[in-house]
């Protein structure tokens, strides 16, 4: 049996918003340490149904967000998963227990060009 | 994990920094995930474990989603109550490594009951000198007296006393 993957969307125009996300300044060396250990650990995951406290869907949408104990924050970008296949949509910070509007609507509109077989899944 | 994959992580790992949070993400998601695991595999539910492990059933979800900050006493607890080992060592960075690539998280921890006495195995190299030319035979999965040793390599093989001693077998210098 195949182990769980975790990839991240690229545009259609090249760029990828995970990727910019983790290249901001937001995002502490900590943070990006926390980020790929729990990508890593994810991929160590062989059977069927992930532990419900590492992927989660998000209420009133049909985004899911990956969680991540950062430095001092909750990372929580925002993701589908099709099949064994995690996909990283956009990056976002839990505040006060919500994920701002805005990232969620990032999201969506990344989940819609996806949809519509627009871009690219890659590694991390 | 590829060895693509791991080269970069190595190469990520010469931040300080880096490799400590890394590592102690890894530590905590290791840790919650195996809780989780062990605990759905022998259908118990949080409170059926937080009974045997002698803690609330608060405890037992916090520890499911983090163990970052988790205590040794509580580890021993955890371990106890699912009757598994636990080990809790130094090691070096690259051993990390080396168990990232080969060990799924998720993979079945054998409970005492239903573990067994492993075989006896050893990697170790045999000395041989045949005409003035040292040659060394690596022997591996060796169980007893059982020996094979490789064509090329006729005379006959030395293993020191304290090898043969520690697996209990007779020194073939004699």
């Amino acid at each position: 049996m195949a182990n769980w993957k975790v990839k991240k969307y690229v545009r259609e125009n090249g760029k990828c918003p995970i990727d910019k996300w983790l290249d901001s300044n937001i995002i502490t060396t900590k943070d990006r340490a926390a980020f790929d250990a729990q990508v890593d650990s994810t991929e160590r995951i062989e059977g069927d149904q992930l532990p419900p406290e590492r992927v989660k869907r998000y209420q009133g949408t049909n985004l899911e967000e990956f969680k991540v104990s950062g430095d001092k924050k909750k990372l929580r970008p925002l993701c589908i998963r099709q099949g064994k296949t995690i996909i990283l949509l956009a990056g976002a910070i839990e505040k006060g227990s919500k994920i701002p509007k805005g990232d969620i609507e990032t999201a969506e509109n990344l989940l819609a060009e996806l949809n519509s077989s627009k871009g690219k899944l890659d590694d991390l | 994990m590829t060895y693509e994959k791991l080269k970069k992580l190595w190469a990520k790992f010469s931040d300080r920094d880096y490799r400590h949070a890394y590592l102690s993400s890894t530590i905590g998601q290791t840790l919650s995930t195996q809780i989780y695991y062990l605990r759905t595999r022998a259908e118990m539910n949080q409170y059926e474990l937080a009974e045997a492990a002698e803690m609330k059933q608060p405890r037992i979800s916090m520890l499911e989603k983090t163990c970052e900050n988790v205590s040794l006493a509580t580890l021993k607890k955890i371990a106890k109550a699912f009757d598994v080992a636990l080990i809790v060592k130094f090691v070096p960075f690259s051993q990390v490594l080396n168990e990232l690539d080969n060990e799924n998280l998720d993979k079945i921890v054998t409970k005492f009951e239903k573990d067994k006495l492993p075989n006896l195995r050893a990697t170790f190299d045999v000395g041989l000198i045949d005409q003035g030319k040292t040659w060394v035979a690596r022997i591996t999965s060796l169980n007893k007296a059982a020996i094979t040793v490789p064509a090329m390599a006729r005379p006959k093989p030395f293993i020191s006393a304290q090898i043969a001693q520690a697996h209990n077998m007779e020194s073939l210098n004699a």
